[in-house]
């Protein structure tokens, strides 16, 4: 176990170090309180903009993971070949040198051979992992790079409408001015998502001073016991409630911001009978009806006043309308009524809810902040995890943001905001400065903060190189491919030219964090070498033929704890932040930093040039603090130049390790950067066309149907598996929600947070609605089994109670742990991914999301 | 009253005002022909090519110069990782010349008697 460290174990050491959490991917700001080696108490630091001061449950629990007795301190090495569920690896300790001469060596054959046999695979826990990981597989030359459970579940729809509508990599209200805010499947500011610690009181205070919240998810945990209204709905239809509050606040009420759609959406855009653009036939850009000469011109030549939202025009020939006419009239058939049955929110509410959204938007106002007069509009809608889970997420979200975009409440004062997806950069240097900008159509692009952000620009879909075929469904982010049970038959029909061979994985577990844990280990034993690094053993380092003792944050260093540094800052007025992570106490055994062991990997291997440049790529360093040829720099001295890049030759490490972090101030322009940048978002998604058209095209002679459906350019309601199933007696929407007690499947170890597990009433429990639960003759405790319709089963402890939707059945993920490796999360709970298919047929063929809802039935267990 | 939206900001500077401190950069002048030295990077590397690639091209030359220049001497599959179908760089591809980040394949680079343009791809973005 991790001891007091001999160097501090004197008794002037008390000390306390301002360092960054990561218990959670939030990673906010800490104060470590070491006394005499040890670290004794974990605070929030109250210098920081992230957390401002405040740590939540998690964070405070932190010290008993890093004191884990249970923690890895030696390098394994695994002595029986065969691999499987239930397989004993024969662990053997070795030495660092013996495990990466191995791994180097693996490494040099591959590379050597084909590049792209390596997969590379990271937790989004640990954030400050992306960038060490991103550049050791773009020095390599493999694009295979993944980041497991927490992409799949919970970013490729939720990322990709904030980066195609916020430029963002997620969004939330501007809590200081919305009055009234709409979650969708979303707990941002209730101990839950990025930079939670900072939401959480940044909401209460928006409550308190009156901010009406509507929460829309089929249970009232987090958000919901606090929100001001609970909507409950049917599991997986947000898009069928979104579309109807759009049909009315369009089509009923007529209560829209024209100005915003003419000025800063392709509303205007005149569209064919071809479903695209009709284009200038000599600039090719967009057309737009200009009302003041009556005729047809290209969109950069017509004032905004002066584009038609409406009617129909001829124009290149051809018979076109705006795509705002489009959009109203596609939106006629999401009637209330109709919403109410798919989504059993009753219609007169969805009028309601509509006309509240719409009137406290404020249409036509303004505000000033800090002496700048701006749009003022106090509503927001936002969707995250709930909303993703179905096979139709990407309209899912579309459907909600419509609604921030109908009345131009985006990226303005009380609106939904991107998170800080615009910044000038540290005033001495402005750096790191990121600012969307339009492309030729004039719709925006994500300002470049992290590399490339999923759509939009929208890659050229192609025969898939990549094992996820992220580059044949150019829309999903992360891919359910590397372990899927059809993987094999998709590659082979798409002529992937090649098969993974080596996995190496950052702290990820597969096993629990994807689906049924069956598929998942097929795709495991299929690699010839695993390397894993790991704090303890999981069920899924059981396959590794190398395991590799990680630090803990606590006893690390990173020059950026939050990547991108906005990631974990909230939205809204206040500082920016950059925060870094120190060591409070030294290594323990054999324990080592990630970081610094890939650099020893890639000078084993061979690839420091290429790692150098990778890093100057990824973290934009510029003269004189590029690194250069094959030095063989430290990671410090690579932390200490991004720095010294970012903030001036004076604030290098060590400035930072006595600071902790350096703020400035934002500037409304920032902020609400949207009427400052002239680019406009897409409510009509042209692309989608001819997307759809360059991947059937790849897929239809391959017997891959791809339904058009989910490529048109308006949103749609389209259903999940589940809701398709007749099956007799499977009466349940099973969905997981994601228990703020605990990260993933990660912090069930921790003692502490497994009392607290314990103590609340629903972390280990299968919430059913107490009245339909009574009628099936079920009690509040017993031991039932859950079941799919495709005979998978988990077992858990009934809990009946009115705050889930009468269709539902809620488990907290990810839980029920089986390894031994983790000896106080060990049949804690329910694994629900045990229930969830992963295959194609189970797969959103636009996002690639994995749906994660399941037709259940409920059993009691035979005693 | 109701204001309307683009008007609301009309006149602002903030955002086309240049950053304090800018990238060294060399100035342009007359050399004539310019030793470019190309460095490619993780799997563009490839062992049958010896890095630099050495390529000598005119004064005020372009990022195309330098994608025409390797298609010549290394052929039209090595760029398969570099551009798109519409010949534009990727998205993820990273194009730096003296150390200073080209995006626009037809922004003419500004140099001395000699240039190191290094290219890498790195992964896109991934979710979570």
């Amino acid at each position: 176990m991790n001891t007091a460290a001999p160097e501090f174990a004197v008794a002037a050491d008390d000390a306390w170090v301002p360092s960054s959490c990561s218990l959670c991917y939030g990673s906010c700001s800490i104060l470590a309180h070491r006394v005499d080696g040890v670290v004794v108490k974990i605070e929030g630091n109250p210098e920081s903009v992230v957390g401002k001061g405040k740590l939540c449950g998690k964070g405070v629990s932190g010290i008993m993971t890093h004191y884990d007795p249970n923690r890895l301190t030696k390098p394994l090495r695994r002595t029986n070949p065969k691999k499987g569920l239930g397989e004993d690896p024969g662990w053997k300790e070795i030495s660092w040198d013996e495990a990466l001469s191995e791994l180097a060596e693996v490494l040099k054959k591959v590379r050597q051979d084909d590049p792209r046999k390596l997969v590379v695979q990271r937790t989004t826990t640990v954030t400050a992992g992306r960038t060490p990981f991103q550049t050791f597989a773009a020095a390599f030359g493999t694009p295979n790079f993944s980041v497991s459970g927490g992409g799949q579940h919970c970013g490729n729809g939720a990322h990709l409408i904030s980066g195609i509508m916020h430029a963002s990599w997620s969004v939330v209200p501007d809590f200081a001015y919305c009055n009234y805010a709409m979650y969708f499947g979303a707990s941002k500011g209730h101990a839950a998502g990025h930079a939670s610690c900072s939401n959480m009181g940044l909401a209460a205070d928006a409550r308190a001073r009156g901010m009406k919240m509507v929460v829309v998810d089929p249970m009232a945990n987090f958000a919901g016991a606090k929100a001001t209204e609970w909507v409950p709905l049917r599991v997986g239809t947000d898009a069928a409630l979104a579309m109807s509050m759009a049909n009315v606040m369009v089509n009923e009420l007529g209560m829209v911001d024209r100005p915003y759609l003419q000025a800063r959406t392709n509303s205007p855009y005149l569209i064919g009978p071809d479903k695209r653009y009709v284009r200038d036939p000599e600039s090719k850009k967009p057309l737009v009806w200009d009302t003041a000469a009556n005729a047809a011109r290209p969109f950069s030549e017509v004032a905004a006043a002066d584009m038609a939202l409406e009617g129909e025009f001829f124009a290149n020939g051809v018979k076109c309308q705006p795509a705002f006419m489009k959009l109203k009239e596609h939106l006629l058939k999401f009637t209330p009524e109709w919403g109410e049955s798919v989504s059993t929110v009753p219609a007169k509410n969805i009028r309601r809810l509509a006309c509240e959204f719409a009137t406290e938007a404020r249409i036509g106002s303004t505000i000033m902040v800090d002496g700048v007069t701006l749009p003022y509009r106090p509503v927001a809608a936002v969707a995250f995890r709930g909303n993703q889970g179905h096979m139709n997420s990407t309209y899912n979200f579309f459907a909600v943001d419509l609604l921030n975009q109908l009345v131009g409440a985006a990226d303005v004062v009380g609106s939904c905001l991107g998170f800080n997806p615009a910044s000038k950069g540290f005033p001495e240097t402005g750096r790191p400065r990121y600012v969307p900008t339009a492309d030729e159509d004039g719709l925006m692009v994500t300002g470049m903060w992290m590399g490339y952000h999923y759509p939009y620009p929208a890659a050229e879909p192609r025969m898939p190189k990549n094992l996820g075929l992220q580059d044949l469904f150019v829309m999903g982010m992360t891919s359910p491919f590397l372990n899927s049970i059809d993987q094999e038959e998709l590659w082979q029909k798409f002529e992937v030219p090649y098969r993974p061979e080596v996995l190496i994985n950052f702290g990820a577990n597969l096993m629990m964090s994807i689906g049924t844990s069956e598929v998942v280990a097929k795709s495991l034993e299929r690699y010839k070498f695993i390397a894993s690094f790991d704090l303890f053993l999981t069920e899924t380092s059981q396959f590794a033929d190398i395991v590799l003792p990680d630090a803990s944050y606590l006893q690390s260093t990173d020059s950026r704890s939050n990547f991108p540094f906005i990631f974990s800052l909230p939205g809204g007025m206040g500082e920016w932040c950059w925060p870094i992570r120190q060591e409070v106490v030294p290594l323990d055994g054999e324990q080592r930093r990630f970081s610094e062991v890939l650099l020893d990997l890639a000078d084993r291997v061979g690839m420091r040039a290429d790692l150098n440049a990778a890093y100057n790529a990824s973290m934009n360093l510029q003269t004189p603090y590029r690194l250069e040829g094959d030095n063989a720099y430290t990671f410090p001295e690579i932390c200490d130049l991004e720095l010294k890049n970012n903030f001036g030759p004076e604030r290098g490490l060590e400035w930072f390790k006595e600071h902790g972090l350096i703020k400035w101030k934002k500037q409304p322009e920032e902020v609400y950067w949207r009427p400052f940048v002239d680019v406009r978002v897409p409510v009509y998604w042209e692309f989608m066309v001819s997307m759809w058209e360059k991947i059937n095209a790849i897929c239809e002679p391959r017997g891959v149907k791809i339904p058009q459906e989910y490529y048109d350019p308006l949103p749609d309601f389209l259903p999940c598996r589940s809701h398709l199933c007749q099956k007799s007696g499977f009466d349940f929407y099973a969905f997981y929600y994601r228990d703020t007690i605990h990260t993933n499947s990660f912090t069930m170890e921790n003692p502490w947070l497994d009392e607290a597990a314990e103590l609340d009433p629903f972390s280990y429990y299968v919430a059913i609605h107490a009245e339909v639960g009574k009628k099936k003759g079920l009690h509040d405790g017993q031991l039932v089994w859950v079941e799919s319709e495709a005979g998978r089963k988990v077992k858990g402890r009934i809990r009946l109670t009115q705050a889930v939707h009468p269709e539902g059945l809620g488990i907290a993920a990810c839980a029920g742990h089986w390894g031994k490796g983790m000896p106080v999360a060990r049949g804690k709970g329910v694994f629900f991914n045990e229930l969830l298919e992963l295959d194609f047929d189970h797969v959103s063929p636009n996002n690639l999301n994995l749906d994660l809802c399941v037709k259940v039935r409920v059993t009691p267990v035979e005693v | 009253m109701e204001v309307r939206w683009d008007a609301a900001v009309s006149g602002s500077r903030f955002w086309s005002e240049q950053p304090p401190v800018e990238p060294p950069m060399i100035a342009a002048s007359n050399h004539g022909w310019i030793d470019v030295r190309v460095w490619p990077f993780g799997i563009l590397a490839d062992s049958r090519i010896e890095r630099p690639i050495m390529l000598e091209l005119g004064d005020g030359f372009t990022l195309r110069d330098v994608i025409n220049g390797l298609e010549a001497r290394c052929g039209a599959e090595f760029l398969d990782g570099m551009l798109d179908g519409k010949g534009e760089l990727i998205s993820h591809c990273r194009v730096f010349v003296d150390g200073r980040m080209i995006e626009r394949l037809e922004q003419p680079v500004p140099s001395g008697p000699q240039a190191d343009v290094e290219i890498i791809l790195l992964v896109a973005t991934e979710g979570g």
